[in-house]
């Protein structure tokens, strides 16, 4: 349809300029046509032209790269290539302008190959992209585990429904901390949840075995929760191995053992230590949080454990 | 305010914990002009009389002339560290003393030659034992520094830490 308008657009603009034309010169003939059909046609490719150029050089709003450049450059050639076709149609200059037309339409041809050459490489560049990016997306969630190796992980991408069910599931919209979520970023729902205790960032010193920081972090969260259940550094300690006697004296991480040990020695109260991962991107948190029993299984039955 | 680093921040951060490949043990808190540093100077115990206008150079200044912060260059030796850490701990009213002939760290440096990281490690094991933490203050300016910061604070006080900063 939007085609069907531009010919009847176009054959408007060629009619007034034939009107135009018949204006000023009455004495019309029909052999005249030709004529009058290659001023026309000059006329209207140099008006493109610069439609063109002003277009490509005002209006691009910055869009301009390599491919869109090369289209502009194969454009330009193509029309000043017609240009001095229609102009070798006049005796004047003939064989200069046939010359330059040879010229500029090898020019239009070449840059147009060079055009399709760039199109498919940032196609298939984009392709590569988009394929890099999900494998590099399932590896960091594979990696996720392998990096911290976290006990009772559960792992959401912050910006989905998944992750709206998870906190909805943990803070069941206390304080009203789910209500923007949609609306307002991620960083200040983190915000709400950490403030109100639901959960808190893992610090770096957690992951190096060293139980005095372990428990002295979580007792103070449990200390924040009003939950009065103070762990030892022998409550953990007292179930090491031989292994992670050796890890602990060597600043490697026992993380996952840790975790390990504090949620079993919080199930007896039912109670659970819980990670909860958020990830989109190259921006991950991993936070803890001590949950119910009750919304553990929730957590359980509706989202899969990274262990 | 916790997490006052915007989330393009976090991506320099990545990046900053990518390059750094020498293994720390202690706390990082990364810092920036944003934060509530009111709630930074009482966790730190400094009188509060100060506007609430303050940008990272200053408060990093305050912090300094109050000796609550130690600045530790990547070049300093470790009798100066040991020293510096010495200011630090007398300072936060903490009764002991690091000493190179003291037996835990003695045995621990005759271990590994002088990198800074590693004894670090080692004065950051011994100062937990007290129940303590040493927590390095990462100040995210555009001039990238290569000083060290160092706070020291009560374990049980690094979740109120973790709400002024982002902790790493």
């Amino acid at each position: 349809m939007k085609r069907i308008y531009k010919i009847i657009f176009e054959l408007l603009i060629f009619f007034i300029f034939v009107i135009i034309y018949l204006f000023f010169y009455n004495d019309f003939l029909l052999k005249d046509f030709l004529e009058i059909l290659n001023f026309y046609f000059i006329g209207r490719i140099i008006f493109n032209l610069i439609i063109l150029s002003i277009r490509y050089n005002f209006f691009s709003n910055g869009k301009n790269n390599k491919v869109t450049k090369e289209l502009f450059e194969s454009k330009i050639y193509a029309h000043l290539s017609l240009i001095f076709l229609f102009l070798s149609f006049y005796k004047f200059l003939r064989f200069t302008f046939i010359i330059l037309f040879i010229i500029f339409g090898l020019l239009y041809f070449l840059s147009k190959v060079s055009w399709c050459l760039t199109h498919n490489k940032k196609n298939s560049l984009e392709r590569n992209f988009e394929k890099d990016e999900a494998n590099t997306y399932t590896k960091k969630k594979d990696d996720l585990n392998e990096e911290v190796k976290t006990y009772n992980l559960f792992c959401v991408n912050y910006n989905s429904m998944e992750c709206y069910q998870l906190l909805e599931i943990i803070c069941n919209n206390t304080f009203g901390i789910l209500d923007n979520f949609f609306k307002s970023s991620f960083i200040t729902i983190l915000e709400k949840l950490f403030r109100t205790n639901y959960l808190f960032l893992v610090q770096r010193s957690m992951y190096f075995g060293d139980l005095d920081i372990f428990c002295g972090i979580i007792n103070s969260y449990l200390k924040r929760l009003d939950i009065n259940i103070k762990i030892s550094k022998d409550d953990v300690a007292k179930y090491d191995s031989k292994e992670m006697i050796e890890r602990r004296s060597c600043f490697k991480s026992t993380f996952y053992n840790d975790l390990k040990i504090i949620d079993r020695i919080l199930s007896k109260n039912r109670l659970h230590l819980v990670a909860i991962g958020f990830y989109e991107n190259n921006n991950k948190f991993l936070s803890l949080g001590i949950v119910t029993d009750d919304i553990y299984k929730k957590l359980e039955k509706k989202f899969q454990l990274y262990n | 305010m916790l997490l006052t680093v915007d989330v393009q921040r976090f991506y320099f951060l990545d990046e900053v914990i990518m390059k750094r490949k020498e293994l720390h043990i202690y706390s990082c808190c990364y810092i920036n002009d944003g934060i509530d540093f009111k709630k930074l100077f009482k966790l730190l115990n400094i009188s509060d009389n100060f506007n609430n206008e303050m940008d990272i150079k200053k408060i990093l200044s305050i912090l300094l002339k109050n000796k609550v912060l130690v600045e530790i260059k990547m070049k300093d030796r470790l009798e100066l560290i040991i020293d510096k850490i010495n200011l630090l701990l007398k300072s936060s009213s903490i009764d002991i003393e690091l000493d190179i002939e003291n037996n835990f760290i003695a045995k621990h440096l005759q271990e590994k030659n002088s990198m800074l990281i590693y004894n670090l490690n080692v004065i950051c094991k011994y100062i937990r034992n007290l129940g303590y933490e040493l927590v390095q203050l990462f100040p995210i300016v555009k001039k990238k520094t290569s000083k060290l910061y160092f706070v020291i604070i009560p374990i049980d006080k690094l979740l109120d830490l973790a709400e002024i900063g982002y902790m790493g």
